[in-house]
């Protein structure tokens, strides 16, 4: 078996040619990505379908999931698949970061909680609708202008400021940085078209509505599930564990979610669902909370064993190569069969230390490709000597 | 001997597919009800010439016409037929029926992006007319699908008793990205709204849907081959309705059909296609032959089909393929057709060398060309990745292999000797995986000891 040493390092020693993986005939570096939010694949291989079925659906429902299980790949592919057609009746994502809301060490009251919703709300609606404006154009000119009022009111910024943006851009790439980064969607319209949306959003004569946050709130929820044609509003809740007072203690942490499900009943009623990301060890705090008040909301867990590791590995390497093998058995030596299970073997059954190993093994055999070889077994061998190497160190999972 | 076309879709000639039918029938059902539980998506997978495209007509202008009004009598079925493929001459385009046609085809292929919208606005149109929503048949296509998905979702709301289902045949075969944008713009809306049932068909790699109503709520269906007494109901229908043909071939007993049907299952593995142009091409062989004392059935038993026959079903199944690859792909076909449990790209430089009774050296054998081969096949979707392997489509590589055995024994016997000493050779070189080596190396010495007993005899 080979041993890693620094200097043996494939990262350091060779730099990867630009069409590398189109010669092994893969689309793309399917390994690359340990952050979901920069993969722009990543919808095309979601696995825990169950868990995918029970985010989109019209129930409160709280996931579960250790750190690194995969919980904000599962938010982020719901996010797009919800935006993947023009103008149909699929739920229409709300991305809540907790980890966003100001640092006052204290959790957000329920009114703070409401204001937080209202501008991730309109950010993601904005964005959104900046990708599919045929959505709001095909509207009555009385939505259009009550959906620019709620804009102007939930925005974290003036809605011309972002308009601007979009006309300078020209395409609604330019946002998804400044309001939401999971909203990176595909198949923007043509520039005429997305002038077009601009012009129909900055109507000077229409001001930012005024009222109570609740009643805002409301109206938003209105005109996403009524006149824009969403089937509902899913209120995907994540970055509960991001902050770093909530990271020690989960009892405390759970309690930033309260209020929320206080209302879950209510949205319920307005067709609006919270779908709260958690990690494992706060569920104990979380349900039992929901079970002391009688709040009715589904528990699911995101579990991660060996045989869905592999079948994560294998739906990448078929996504990547447009299904025309899906195994890396594909592009090795005889002698070497059922790769993916060779790594997964080896390792801790997280999503993020697979992908690591895997590409380790893909780059090592990148380094020698010039000559015609296949993956071999020394490359997986090399790979996971890599991972213990660096796992004696420190937990490979958080160096990323 | 050229062979005669296989005849259109007609009620009349169709056979089988019952438990097809029922899976429809049943889905149909339950959405009608309201069984959130019922997959509201069914893909009938197959191999070429299945007849997925039969299918898709019969269950289009029969089973939904005429069979299912009567399981559903409050309902009103509203089946809409949109083939990825050019109608094969001779059919004729019926109501609800929408066909690409050979130039749509062409510019797909050369993945013309601005001619995939203006192609798809015509069919959203074309949907919208059908359903009789959305008045605006020239607007650009996003905005067509835009409306389209509210006009139909509002129709279903206020239409309680009304089903939709939307066939679309051969879709795996069709370029991914117009795929991808037939999903945007038409496919991913219906997919989310209720009482829509889709059936697809398609071979091939199965293509990654984005929606997850395409993706997880859909049950899968793999055709399979006729057995003998489907096969012999097949010819039965169809020799009795060529009007070039003798009486003496309708008056075929069942005895002498069925023994018919297993010699063309013998060499085609009844597949519905091969099975078809094997048969017509045998009776008129034996009709042309047949001595004057002798009956039609006892020719049959005694007739072994000629290897012109093989040659020119293989060049038919091979049609789907590019005709400016056909020639170069040809070769690699047959090179593989031997590896019936499949190949990796390991097996492929030795199987070609030997084909070409050379040695696999030099560039023309290295891995990147082999990979490069690998893809061309792949595009070809006679070939996709199944259980850890690439496997050839049966329906073509029985053909091409008995066509081999048939007319160019030497090279068949070479190839199945390769086979066997690469694998009896990789056994030795890799102990770990040594019980799957010998295995497969014990099949083609086992297929070659089997034809030299034959031979013997």
């Amino acid at each position: 078996m080979t041993t890693a040493n620094e200097n043996d390092d494939p990262d350091k020693r060779t730099p990867s040619p630009a069409d590398w993986f189109r010669r092994i005939g893969l689309r793309f570096d399917p390994y690359v990505h340990l952050e979901a939010s920069s993969d722009p694949h990543l919808s095309e291989y979601t696995v825990h379908l169950d868990v995918f079925r029970v985010a989109l659906d019209n129930k409160p429902t709280i996931i579960v999931a250790p750190p690194g299980g995969g919980k904000t790949a599962m938010r982020v592919a719901v996010t797009r698949t919800c935006w993947f057609d023009i103008g149909g009746t699929y739920p229409f994502p709300l991305p809540y970061n907790l980890g966003m809301a100001p640092l006052t060490g204290k959790p957000p009251t329920a009114t703070q909680h409401l204001h937080l919703l209202l501008e991730a709300g309109t950010c993601a609606l904005l964005t959104g609708l900046a990708f599919r404006p045929e959505r709001l154009l095909r509207s009555s000119d009385a939505t259009i202008r009550a959906t620019a009022a709620i804009l102007r009111a939930g925005l974290p910024g003036p809605l011309d400021y972002y308009l601007t943006v979009l006309r300078e851009t020209g395409t609604p790439a330019g946002l998804t940085p400044l309001l939401e980064r999971t909203y990176a969607l595909t198949a923007p319209p043509p520039p005429d078209v997305l002038h077009l949306f601009c012009d129909a959003l900055a109507d000077p004569g229409v001001n930012a509505m005024r009222g109570q946050v609740e009643d805002i709130f409301q109206a938003f929820v209105e005109i996403v599930t009524g006149a824009l044609g969403f089937s509902h509003i899913l209120l995907l809740i994540d970055g509960i564990d991001a902050m770093y007072e909530n990271q020690a203690d989960a009892q405390f942490a759970a309690r930033w979610v309260f209020d929320l499900f206080d209302r879950a009943e209510a949205w319920a009623r307005s067709n609006t669902f919270i779908k709260l990301f958690i990690p494992d060890l706060m569920e104990p705090a979380v349900t039992g909370y929901l079970h002391h008040h009688t709040i009715a909301a589904r528990v699911t867990h995101i579990v991660w064993n060996h045989d869905l590791l592999v079948s994560m590995l294998r739906k990448r390497i078929s996504a990547a190569s447009e299904e025309r093998f899906e195994s890396l058995d594909a592009i090795s030596t005889p002698a070497l069969t059922d790769v993916e299970r060779q790594i997964v073997a080896n390792l801790p059954p997280l999503p993020r230390v697979a992908l690591q190993v895997t590409r380790q093994a893909l780059l090592r055999y990148a380094a020698r490709l010039e000559n015609g070889g296949q993956l071999d077994e020394d490359d997986i061998h090399h790979a996971i000597a890599w991972y213990r190497h660096h796992a004696a160190q420190q937990p490979l999972a958080s160096r990323v | 001997m050229a062979l005669t076309d296989p005849p259109v879709y007609r009620l009349n000639l169709f056979v089988n597919r019952e438990n097809e039918i029922k899976t429809v029938t049943n889905a149909l059902q339950n959405i009608a009800r309201g069984d959130s539980e019922q997959m509201r998506t069914i893909v009938f997978r197959g191999e070429r010439g299945l007849g997925k495209s039969w299918l898709a007509l019969h269950l289009h202008r029969f089973v939904l016409r005429e069979a299912a009004p009567h399981l559903l009598p409050d309902y009103r079925i509203v089946s809409l037929l949109v083939s990825l493929t050019p109608p094969p001459e001779g059919l004729t385009v019926d109501e609800r029926e929408w066909h690409i046609t050979h130039d749509d085809v062409h510019r797909i292929a050369g993945e013309d992006e601005t001619y995939y919208e203006a192609l798809l606005q015509k069919l959203v149109a074309w949907v919208a007319e059908q359903l009789d929503v959305v008045r605006a048949p020239y607007a650009p296509v996003r905005d067509l699908s835009a409306w389209l998905a509210q006009d139909v979702k509002k129709k279903l709301e206020s239409e309680p008793h009304l089903v939709i289902c939307l066939i679309l045949d051969s879709v795996f075969e069709t370029n991914w990205s117009f795929l991808d944008h037939l999903e945007r713009y038409l496919l991913a809306a219906f997919a989310a709204l209720p009482r829509v049932l889709i059936v697809m068909t398609g071979r091939g790699r199965p293509y990654l849907w984005k929606s997850p109503y395409l993706r997880t709520e859909r049950e899968e269906q793999s055709l399979t081959p006729f057995s003998t007494e489907q096969v012999a109901e097949q010819i039965r229908r169809s020799l009795s309705n060529a009007p070039d043909l003798p009486p003496a071939v309708a008056g075929l007993s069942n005895e002498a059909l069925t023994r018919f049907a297993q010699q063309v299952i013998d060499l085609g593995g009844g597949y519905p296609l091969t099975n078809e142009l094997l048969a017509s091409a045998f009776v008129r062989q034996a009709l042309d032959r047949m001595p004057g004392d002798e009956s039609l059935a006892q020719a049959l038993d005694s007739e072994p089909i000629d290897a012109k026959v093989l040659e020119e079903v293989a060049r038919r199944l091979l049609e789907v393929v590019p005709g400016d690859q056909r020639h170069s792909l040809g070769d690699i076909f047959n090179a593989l057709c031997v590896l019936k449990d499949g190949f990796r790209e390991n097996e492929m430089p030795y199987l070609l060398a030997a084909l070409r009774n050379t040695k696999p050296e030099g560039s023309e054998y290295s891995m990147s060309a082999m990979r490069e081969l690998r893809d061309r096949l792949i595009e070809t979707n006679l070939v996709r990745w199944q259980d850890k392997r690439y496997v050839l489509d049966e329906a073509v590589r029985i053909v091409l292999e008995q066509y081999l055995k048939l007319q160019r024994k030497d090279v068949w016997r070479c190839l199945h000797k390769r086979a066997a000493d690469l694998y009896a050779e990789w056994a030795q070189k890799y102990p770990g995986s040594r019980g799957y080596f010998d295995q497969r190396a014990a099949y083609h010495r086992g297929v070659l000891g089997e034809d030299a007993g034959y031979s013997d005899e």
